[in-house]
C-alpha cells in the first residue's frame, strides 16, 4: 500500500524517473572515465577523461535544474483533461 | 641514435623494466568524422522539434518538461561522442625499444591485446589506398614477424611510414 501511496502523489514519478535516468547515466559515465584511466596510454586520454567528467558534471546540474523547474501535477492534470476527449466510445 | 628516435615520454600498463617507449600511434582523426557528424545531426532534432511545437497552444504547460527532456538527450549525446573517443583512444600502436604492442578496445570491457618483439620482425609494409587517405596521409601498415606469432594490421594509421622507418631504425639498433 506504501508504494501505492508514492505513486499517487505525482511529484514522486518524475522523481521516480530521475533516479532512473541517473541511475544509467551514472554507470555509463563511470564506465567512460575508468576505461579512459584504467586502459589509456599518455596524457591526452586523461585529458579526455578530465573533459569528459566536466561535461558530465555541467549536464547533472543543468538536467537537475531543469527537473526542478517541472510542475508534474500540471502535466497529469493537462493528460487528465485530455483523456476525456479521446473515449470512451 | 637512440635519442633522436625516442621522443615519447608515454608510459602504458604492462611496460618493461628499462623497455622506453619510442611512439604511441592511434587511428587516423578522420575514423571521428562519421561518428561525430551523425552526432551534429543528431544534437539538431530538438531544434527542429521546438521549431515545430513552440507555436502550439498546450506548449506553455509542457515546456519545463520538453527542457527537461532536451537536456537529458544532449547529456546522452555528451556520453555517445565520449564513447567513440574512447574507443578512438584507446586502439593504440605502442612501438617501444623492445616490442610493438596493438591494443584493441572495441566496447566496454572488451579489451584485446598483443604484442611483436623488436628483433623478430621480418618485414614492414604500407599500404595508402584512395585519394583520402593520400591527402590526409593515412594508411595501412603490416607487421611481419618470424615464428609462429601472427602478423600484425593496422588500418588507416596516420603518416605509416614514419611508423614503419622507426620500426625499422630500432631493428638496426
Amino acid at each position: 500500500m506504501d508504494i501505492l501511496n508514492f505513486l499517487n502523489n505525482p511529484q514522486n514519478w518524475g522523481f521516480v524517473l530521475l533516479i532512473i535516468i541517473a541511475a544509467v547515466f551514472l554507470l555509463y559515465g563511470f564506465f567512460i572515465f575508468y576505461h579512459f584511466i584504467r586502459f589509456g596510454v599518455g596524457g591526452r586520454a586523461k585529458v579526455l577523461a578530465l573533459v569528459f567528467f566536466i561535461g558530465a558534471c555541467v549536464f547533472s546540474a543543468v538536467i537537475f535544474t531543469a527537473y526542478q523547474k517541472i510542475d508534474w501535477s500540471a502535466i497529469l492534470q493537462s493528460i487528465k483533461d485530455a483523456i476525456p476527449n479521446i473515449g470512451p466510445y | 641514435m637512440p635519442s633522436r628516435i625516442i621522443n615519447s615520454t608515454n608510459s602504458f600498463r604492462g611496460q618493461l623494466t628499462a623497455e622506453q617507449t619510442v611512439l604511441v600511434a592511434r587511428r587516423h582523426w578522420i575514423v571521428l568524422f562519421g561518428p561525430v557528424l551523425l552526432l551534429v545531426i543528431s544534437a539538431l532534432i530538438p531544434c527542429v522539434i521546438y521549431h515545430y511545437i513552440n507555436q502550439t497552444n498546450w506548449y506553455g504547460q509542457w515546456s519545463d518538461l520538453f527542457w527537461f527532456l532536451t537536456t537529458v538527450y544532449y547529456f546522452f549525446l555528451w556520453d555517445v561522442l565520449f564513447y567513440n573517443l574512447m574507443i578512438y583512444a584507446l586502439n593504440t600502436i605502442v612501438v617501444t625499444n623492445k616490442r610493438v604492442i596493438k591494443n584493441e578496445q572495441n566496447g566496454f570491457f572488451k579489451y584485446s591485446s598483443a604484442e611483436l618483439e623488436i628483433a623478430k620482425i621480418q618485414d614492414v609494409s604500407v599500404k595508402v589506398r584512395g585519394v583520402l587517405a593520400a591527402i590526409f596521409h593515412f594508411g595501412d601498415l603490416e607487421i611481419q614477424s618470424a615464428g609462429t606469432q601472427n602478423k600484425f594490421y593496422f588500418d588507416r594509421v596516420p603518416n605509416p611510414e614514419k611508423i614503419k622507418q622507426t620500426i625499422t631504425d630500432l631493428q638496426v639498433l
